[in-house]
């Protein structure tokens, strides 16, 4: 009784015809596209986020180079060039 | 199975994202596909969508590919792994008998669609593991060692799961 079953099966054509495949055809390529595109999204996400991790803690260690405006610095006191000891004494 | 060439051609220019390569292998191998798929669900309802998924989720994966020859079982063996999920996803929802009632296969003999009906209610009861080796073999035409090859287990193993699939299908279609 199986066999019947199964010669029937066998001899079902699938609904497959140039319409169904052209459609089908037609959403693939539009999800391979999406697929691509978010790809390059998260590509360059990663790329911006390590570039962001990197210049936040700084790759080699190195302290930053701008100094605090609150920093004392070195007074420095000009001298005219016509002074009597030519210029040797500061201040 | 055939391994044509131009398929390692194919391969190749589909993994640089050539699109007309893509579309030239699914125009080889679509048809096929589908007809894998539709035997192994016995109804069209989500044909459309596996084979899409099936397609785009191959070429993506080529990398993985050892033999690019042997493109055609790769489809294969992607197509039975979506399969494989939609059965499972029915299975739960406990949609597929629902389902099949609704989309029948096109027979030409209203007796044969009878019969094909009883067939698929009866692959409803198998597991996956034993309904997708069970259908390629028998009625999708694959050779033992070519299922043995797209399901991932040895010989022996298919062997046995098509006789106890055998085995529960005529059980199950005499007592009907």
């Amino acid at each position: 009784m199986l066999s019947k079953n199964v010669a029937a099966a066998r001899a079902v054509d699938p609904p497959w015809n140039a319409t169904r495949e052209a459609v089908v055809l037609g959403r693939a390529i539009a999800a391979r596209r999406t697929s691509r595109a978010n790809r390059t999204v998260v590509w360059m996400l990663a790329l911006a986020g390590s570039s962001l991790v990197a210049a936040v803690f700084g790759a080699s260690g190195e302290k930053p180079t701008v100094k605090p405006l609150n920093e004392l610095r070195p007074t420095t006191v000009h001298v005219p060039a016509d002074a009597l000891d030519g210029g040797k004494q500061a201040g | 199975m055939p391994a044509p060439p131009e398929d390692a051609r194919l391969v190749e220019r589909v993994q640089l994202d050539d699109e007309t390569a893509f579309r030239a292998l699914y125009v080889r191998h679509a048809r096929y596909v589908a007809g894998v798929i539709y035997r192994l669900l016995g109804n069209d309802s989500e044909l459309d969508d596996i084979v899409q998924e099936t397609f785009v989720d191959a070429t993506q994966g080529l990398k993985s590919l050892e033999d690019p020859s042997s493109l055609r079982r790769w489809l294969v063996v992607v197509a039975v792994r979506k399969v494989k999920t939609l059965l499972a996803r029915r299975r739960r929802r406990s949609f597929f008998r629902w389902s099949l009632g609704q989309v029948t296969p096109t027979h030409s003999n209203p007796s044969d669609g009878q019969l094909i009906d009883d067939l698929y209610e009866a692959l409803d009861d198998l597991p996956a593991k034993l309904r997708i080796p069970w259908v390629l073999s028998r009625i999708a035409d694959q050779s033992l060692p070519e299922v043995a090859l797209i399901c991932g287990v040895s010989l022996a193993t298919v062997k046995r799961r098509i006789v106890e699939a055998d085995e529960r299908l005529q059980r199950r279609i005499d007592v009907e």
